[in-house]
């Protein structure tokens, strides 16, 4: 079975991890914003800049981006995703972005989420974090940040699952993709 | 979740719930025309074509936009620039524009039934842009739309729909949606333009605009067209504006935070006056700019139920 | 010749008897209740069905001439054969109108020729069908016309109606009158009330046909000559009627099938062949003209058999042409009244025989000895569908077509000829 954490206590780790790796990386903090995308992206977004604030005790810009009209499957579906909105309150403009997705897999939805944003403006650079890289690559992308990598057959999803008050995840669960 | 209809033809056929839905993804559409870069690739590669057979600028251009901001290509056709009306009936015209295989046809039209029939019996998406005395399904969503944006809500607001209610189309569909979505609804005109069987519609009528200001959160205007004058509805201009025009003694006698709206064209000085036109309860130009949002909706929305996978 | 074992219906002479029916020369030698003894010549056999006089119908437009397209005399006359129908009356709204002697010489002679039922022409009351100068009434009365009427075109001047039956009246003309005022109507298309405004239709108000069936009937009282109206469809229009004849006035009157067995419910789906003048009326309307019908208010039923090509049907409910076929379902219609609505045969059988030929001063329409030999021969138990492919009429535009009716018509003869036999 592929080893992904389930407690708390170990995503917990994961993300402090990452955050640990951005504090090394990263020197000046007045042109990073945050954009996670919708709606596993914009959770480990928000714990992650959560988590930078109480360190280095300043605000953190963080916008939410949704990808659905952006997909490149759109004329593949029977019916079009739900669409929510992209809810960036600031300028992306010579921004430093850190665009956070919970799984890079075949790279398309970072795609579709890099044509999103520069609709928005343009940014000096995008940096990629996500929580798990896995295999099955469709698209040249790779990510700057990365949680854990892990290597998946094709058929299975992983899915975060956010408690109750939609603040934290609490469980990593994989499961079959639905035919 | 999956939305049933590749047409949207009449209000009268849509549930509540379905109209919120409409009303609840308008907001995510809203904001891209707020963009520097105001156009999305959701509809690239898809076909709008816009049928207009009335002359028509505000709606045309509003679905015009909302295409395009949705990458669709759209190609416009009225009445009077093509040769529709020599002899061609309106389905032969459906059927040519059909063969060229658009995905959506918009469709406004002087006479009742025929987006109905053409959504029948054609394959691709229709978008009924008005036709004849019956329905204006878009108008009555951006209309409502701005009511909730307003408001926060629907359902228990006074609206009274003031003038030619008899042609309208716009009204009809308002009141078809509003009472779905719970609103109460007084329609203020003179007996000759209350169409007939009104009794049976649910709402409440007034033939006196002044009793109803005090109590209505909404007032919306229509359009008093000229040609109905001719047609003895009514015995003129003076008379018309002086018992149901909208004017600034008027506009005081409404509740502090109720609104004006007003499917536009309007007829300055006629059914509204500059100062309730222009007034800071005026939300005439959020219904315009609502109009684009609503229709980049279902244009998204009745696109993406027609198209299958296999 | 013999019509062997068939149940005869007799309307003239109130009489329903099984047995044999003899022609001679195309005209009615005798009826033998229970069978004759013996037989001569050709014998047609007719058990298990039903021997009616041939049907006539006074509202029919055949469109000859000037608008053969959509019909003409011949396919008219063969929609007629084939709807039992053995007599009709055609209007006179043609292009040109039946305004002057040489039109209805025209239709007469043509319709001799080409017709296998008899055509009798309809002059129109004003020239032109204008309804400003009378037209040559006295002269198409020697040329052959039946009856005047400017239907399609109703007489708004209320002076031209009354000089109208006073004049006809002086050549011994009958006036058929289509009741609508055509200010109240404006540019309605069907009926006016609470669907026409869900349905965004302008409406045509039952008040329009009110209006003017009481000045008709008014007129009709003060000159003291008859008038026929054509057509009635409201509830309002039968009780003036009812009125009327309860005081004495001379007035007669017609209802179409299509009146009797449909609603405007039958519009919803923009069906232009639910559009006809007058409009489809309510429920209520309805139920007063079976009523109507029942108490005798009504003296006959005709078809204002219209027909319209498929292309001037097509176009938008509120631009396409007011009018249905009809010839062809008028017999399954009335099975139908008589079967849902309990109506004595006999009574709808006079209805579209005797009654009409007795306002129209025609012979036909009973089966006395003498009387011409226009007969039809019915299966009363024919379970069908009505289809396209049935039609004989050069338009198709039905509100019937996929219609199951019960009874049928399998032979038509027109003076002792069979013009029809059901293949």
């Amino acid at each position: 079975m592929v080893d992904i954490p389930h407690s708390s206590k170990d995503i917990e780790g994961m993300l402090r991890d990452l955050t640990n790796t951005l504090m090394n990386m990263i020197e000046k903090w007045d042109e990073v914003v945050f954009i996670g995308i919708r709606s596993g992206g914009l959770l480990v977004a928000e714990n992650v800049v959560r988590l930078l604030e109480a360190r280095i005790g300043k605000h953190i810009p963080l916008g939410a981006l949704d990808i659905a009209l952006y997909r490149d499957d759109l004329s593949r579906m029977r019916f079009y995703p739900e669409v929510r909105s992209t809810d960036i309150p600031f300028s992306v403009d010579d921004k430093a972005i850190i665009l956070v997705d919970d799984v890079l897999h075949t790279g398309r939805s970072v795609r579709a989420a890099i044509d999103h944003i520069v609709d928005l403006g343009r940014p000096r650079r995008i940096y990629l974090m996500v929580l798990f890289d896995r295999s099955g690559r469709e698209f040249p992308i790779q990510a700057d940040f990365v949680g854990k990598t892990i290597d998946l057959p094709a058929e299975k999803i992983i899915k975060l699952e956010a408690s109750e008050d939609e603040r934290s995840i609490i469980d990593i669960v994989i499961s079959e993709v639905k035919r | 979740m999956s939305w049933p209809y590749k047409d949207l033809i009449a209000i009268q056929d849509l549930k509540a719930d379905e109209i919120n839905t409409i009303l609840d993804m308008t907001a995510s559409f809203k904001e891209i025309s707020r963009r520097d870069i105001k156009k999305v690739p959701a509809l690239r590669g898809k076909t709008v074509v816009l049928l207009f057979y009335e002359p028509s600028t505000r709606t045309r251009l509003s679905f015009e936009l909302a295409a395009k901001r949705l990458s669709a290509d759209t190609t416009a056709l009225s009445a009077s620039g093509s040769s529709f009306s020599k002899g061609e009936t309106i389905m032969d015209a459906a059927y040519n524009v059909m063969a060229m295989a658009p995905d959506c046809i918009v469709i406004r039209y002087p006479y009742a039934g025929i987006p109905r029939k053409m959504a029948e019996l054609l394959p691709c998406s229709v978008i009924n842009a008005g036709d004849g005395y019956h329905e204006h399904p878009t108008q009555a969503l951006l209309d409502m739309y701005s009511m909730k944006e307003h408001f926060g809500r629907i359902e228990g607001l006074k609206v009274a729909i003031v003038g030619d209610i008899m042609h309208s189309r716009v009204a009809r569909s308002n009141v078809y949606g509003l009472r779905k979505l719970g609103a109460q609804v007084v329609l203020v005109a003179p007996k000759t333009l209350l169409p007939p069987g009104i009794e049976t519609w649910d709402v409440e009528v007034s033939t006196k605009l002044d009793p109803v200001l005090p109590e209505a959160d909404v007032v919306m205007m229509l359009r008093v067209q000229r040609e109905r004058l001719h047609q003895q509805f009514f015995s003129g201009e003076r008379e018309y504006s002086f018992f149901y025009g909208l004017n600034r003694a008027r506009v005081e006698k409404m509740k502090p935070d109720a609104v004006i709206m007003h499917p536009g064209p309007m007829n300055r000085g006629v059914e509204i006056t500059h100062d309730a036109a222009d007034s800071a309860r005026s939300i005439i130009l959020d219904q315009v700019e609502n109009g684009v949002a609503i229709r980049m909706t279902l244009l998204y929305l009745s696109l993406g139920g027609s198209i299958n996978v296999d | 010749m013999w019509i062997r074992g068939g149940l005869i219906f007799d309307p003239a002479n109130n009489t329903e008897v099984t047995g044999d029916l003899h022609i001679i020369d195309g005209r009615i030698a005798g009826v033998y209740p229970g069978g004759s003894p013996e037989h001569d010549g050709e014998i047609i056999d007719a058990a298990g069905l039903w021997v009616l006089p041939g049907l006539i119908d006074l509202h029919v437009h055949l469109r000859d001439p000037g608008l053969e397209y959509k019909e003409d005399l011949s396919s008219g006359g063969r929609a007629a054969a084939a709807g039992g129908v053995t007599t009709l009356a055609c209007m006179a709204n043609t292009d040109p109108v039946n305004d002057n002697p040489s039109v209805t010489n025209y239709i007469r002679e043509k319709a001799q020729r080409v017709s296998p039922v008899r055509i009798l022409p309809v002059g129109a009351v004003t020239k032109g069908q204008k309804g400003k100068e009378l037209a040559e009434i006295g002269l198409m009365k020697e040329a052959g016309i039946v009856a005047i009427s400017d239907d399609g075109q109703p007489i708004e001047d209320s002076a031209i109606l009354r000089r109208a039956l006073e004049y006809a009246a002086t050549f011994g003309l009958p006036v058929i009158s289509h009741c609508q005022d055509k200010n109240l109507c404006a540019s309605g298309v069907m009926n006016e009330g609470t669907l026409s405004s869900r349905l965004g239709l302008p409406g045509l108000p039952a008040v329009s046909e009110d209006v003017m069936v009481s000045r008709d009937v008014l007129i009709s009282l003060y000159t003291g000559v008859p008038i026929h109206i054509t057509h009635v469809s409201t509830q309002g229009g039968i009780e003036i009627i009812k009125q009327a004849k309860a005081q004495g006035v001379r007035v007669t009157c017609d209802v179409t099938p299509h009146h009797l067995l449909l609603t405007e419910e039958r519009v919803r789906s923009y069906d232009t062949n639910a559009k006809m003048y007058p409009p489809l009326r309510g429920e209520p309307d309805r139920r007063a003209l079976i009523e109507g019908l029942r108490d005798s208010v009504i003296d006959c039923i005709a078809t204002d058999h219209a027909p319209h090509a498929r292309d001037e049907k097509d176009l938008d409910f509120d631009l396409a042409p007011f009018g249905i076929i009809g010839l062809q379902t008028l017999l399954p219609g009335i099975m139908k009244i008589h079967l849902e609505q309990g109506i004595g045969f006999m009574k709808l059988l006079a209805c579209v025989t005797m009654n009409p030929a007795r306002i129209l001063g025609i012979d036909g329409g009973d089966l006395s000895v003498g009387s011409r030999a226009d007969i039809i021969l019915v299966d009363p138990r024919a379970r069908w569908c009505f289809t396209e492919e049935v039609i004989e009429s050069k338009s198709k535009n039905s509100p019937f077509i996929g219609e199951e009716f019960t009874g049928r018509v399998v032979r038509t003869l027109v003076a002792g000829e069979t013009v029809f036999t059901l293949r």
